[in-house]
């Protein structure tokens, strides 16, 4: 309808809900397009400085050559190899992460007993940065898939306990109460009442998880592996091939972004609950 | 076998166990609160009651005066300071689906659908699937909300709301609901309604029925006997048997005397009560 009245001309009735849809759509991705103008600036931007002579286009590959360098990567074969390499590392590691982070945190946020223990544990643990765990890694695991593994379970259980553990805790008294009342044993109260609370707690915790776990499996591949994009730009910074490094890292970022899109369309997608009162 | 020849002794123990059969007995009940600065505090003082099986009790008093605290005794959800809470004579251990419980604010869950809702009240029970979808089903009708099962409490008013909250209390067959000011949200007319609709409930089941409220009307219509209760400390100040005959029809409310009076004696009571908190 406002449609209608900013365009200031009159329709009949039917036409112009046929076309609100399809007008009110394009006129949202328009609106959305102009967040990515930045984005598209820098490159563009950069390009020009180094053809300009203004930046050492030895240190700063432009975009141009960065994206040759993707196109021969692809085209060799190997960029497949190395992103599925890493992308199946941090499958591995992010469910198990997922598995033990859910686990305990849902464990500890009903058993303020066990938690008082646990807690001051997992929060020393916590701070050590993963970086800090690749010497110990490489000398329990070798080299290869398994101290990969491990770094990206270590990194990702923390944001996605940390989530659930306050999503248990802060499960609403009333609802116990009501469980207890009608006599819901464990396995109901789990499946019907804790877990659909503290869903959208878990969710957003698997999202900043799997964050956590791409970055981890890069850190993980620069000095434990001899594969995967992490190995990919380590190697080719020995034969000194910036561009290369560069489409390393280009790569690394969009699939780290459109794996953060595609956690929070799930979490969009389950989260979603008629709006409350 | 002794039913078909009934001695007269056998009839007298029929007689007193079917029309007074002793649901709850509450002796010398005290529950003692911490309150902030960790003084012990007295929320229910020495409570004597004994509420009869099939009975409608109705509790009302002032805020504060340990109406909700009573009922999560009966619940079992908090243990006395003091004395005992018995059901059917054995010491009450804890809540079960037995006395189930309308929660203040329908305490439904809004991820579950209005059929999820109830069948969460059979959770105790090992039913076939089949089995449980038809009480499900029963339930729904029962309390009006054909066509509703789908729904999610979020997508209803808060009269059905206050439906789907009885269904699920019902659902278990438990002996005892516990309804605490169920209807206090509500707008007067979806009140009288669902009163009125609660009231055929009790009749058909002729459970046990503990209803608390804020208001008389509610109280005397429904009850077989009203407590009047004071705060400071919760004590039961007096108790008020409604000997209206039922079935009792809506028009009693401004029609019958009796209704009227016995109405006005509780709001005079409730008066008292009221002042005398008022001039602590
Ligand atoms: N868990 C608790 N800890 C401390 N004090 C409590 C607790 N529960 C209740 N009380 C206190 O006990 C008193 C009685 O509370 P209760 O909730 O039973 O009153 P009520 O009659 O239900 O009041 P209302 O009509 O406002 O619901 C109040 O003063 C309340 O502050
Ligand atoms: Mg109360």
């Amino acid at each position: 309808m406002s449609v209608l009245q900013v365009g200031g001309y009159s329709q009949d009735r039917e036409s112009a809900e046929r076309n609100v849809g399809r007008t009110r759509s394009a006129a949202f991705v328009l609106s959305k397009a102009r967040y990515y103008v930045p984005l598209m600036m820098l490159p563009i931007l950069w390009e020009f400085a180094v053809r300009s002579g203004l930046v050492n286009g030895n240190l700063f590959p432009p975009p141009s050559t960065i994206a040759a360098a993707i196109m021969d990567l692809a085209r060799a074969g190997t960029l497949w190899r190395d992103v599925s390499a890493s992308i199946l590392r941090v499958v591995v590691g992010f469910s198990v992460a997922t598995i033990a982070g859910v686990g305990f945190g849902l464990l500890l946020g009903r058993l303020p007993v066990l938690s008082r223990y646990v807690i001051p544990l997992i929060e020393v643990v916590r701070p050590i940065s993963v970086i800090a765990w690749i010497p110990i890694a490489i000398l329990w695991f070798g080299l290869g898939d398994r101290p990969a593994w491990f770094l990206i379970s270590l990194g990702a259980f923390f944001p996605i306990f940390t989530s659930t553990y306050d999503g248990a805790r802060s499960l609403a008294d009333v609802y116990v109460r009501v469980a207890r009342c009608f006599g819901a044993p464990r396995s109901l109260f789990i499946r019907q009442v804790l877990l659909p609370a503290t869903l959208p707690h878990i969710l957003t915790g698997m999202r900043i998880g799997l964050g956590t776990g791409w970055t981890c499996v890069i850190a993980a591949e620069l000095v434990s592996a001899t594969s995967g994009l992490g190995y990919m730009i380590q190697l080719a910074r020995t034969t000194i091939e910036t561009e290369k490094v560069l489409a390393g890292m280009m790569v690394i970022g969009l699939i780290g972004f459109v794996m953060n899109s595609l956690m929070l369309l799930v979490e969009r997608k389950l989260s979603v609950r008629p709006a409350a009162d | 076998m002794k039913a078909l020849s009934p001695s007269p002794v056998d009839n007298a123990w029929l007689v007193h166990c079917c029309m007074s059969r002793l649901m709850f007995s509450v002796r010398g009940v005290s529950k003692h609160f911490e309150n902030r600065d960790r003084k012990p505090f007295s929320a229910l003082q020495e409570i004597d009651l004994d509420i009869q099986a099939g009975e409608f009790l109705s509790i009302i008093g002032p805020s504060g005066c340990g109406k909700t605290t009573l009922l999560n005794l009966v619940a079992g959800f908090i243990k006395p300071t003091t004395g005992v809470v018995l059901k059917e004579g054995v010491e009450i251990s804890g809540p079960g689906p037995d006395r189930t419980m309308m929660f203040q604010d329908y305490a439904l869950f809004p991820w579950l659908t209005v059929a999820d809702n109830i069948a969460f009240g059979l959770g105790a029970q090992k039913l076939r699937r089949k089995e449980r979808d038809a009480r499900v089903n029963h339930f729904i009708s029962l309390v009006g909300l054909d066509g509703f099962d789908k729904a999610y409490p979020a997508q209803l008013s808060g009269g059905m709301r206050q439906r789907v909250s009885i269904a699920r209390a019902l659902a278990p067959d438990p002996d005892v609901v516990l309804m605490d000011e169920p209807f206090a949200a509500l707008d007067s007319l979806t009140r009288d309604r669902l009163q009125e609709e609660l009231l055929a409930i009790w009749s058909r089941t002729r459970k046990t029925f503990l209803l608390i409220t804020h208001n008389v009307e509610e109280a005397v219509f429904l009850s077989d006997r009203v407590i009047v209760m004071e705060s400071r400390p919760g004590r039961i100040r007096s108790v008020i048997d409604v000997a209206i005959p039922r079935p009792r029809f809506p028009e009693i409310r401004v029609r019958d005397p009796l209704f009227l009076n016995l109405k006005h004696e509780v709001l005079d009571l409730l008066g008292g009560v009221t002042r005398a908190a008022e001039r602590h």
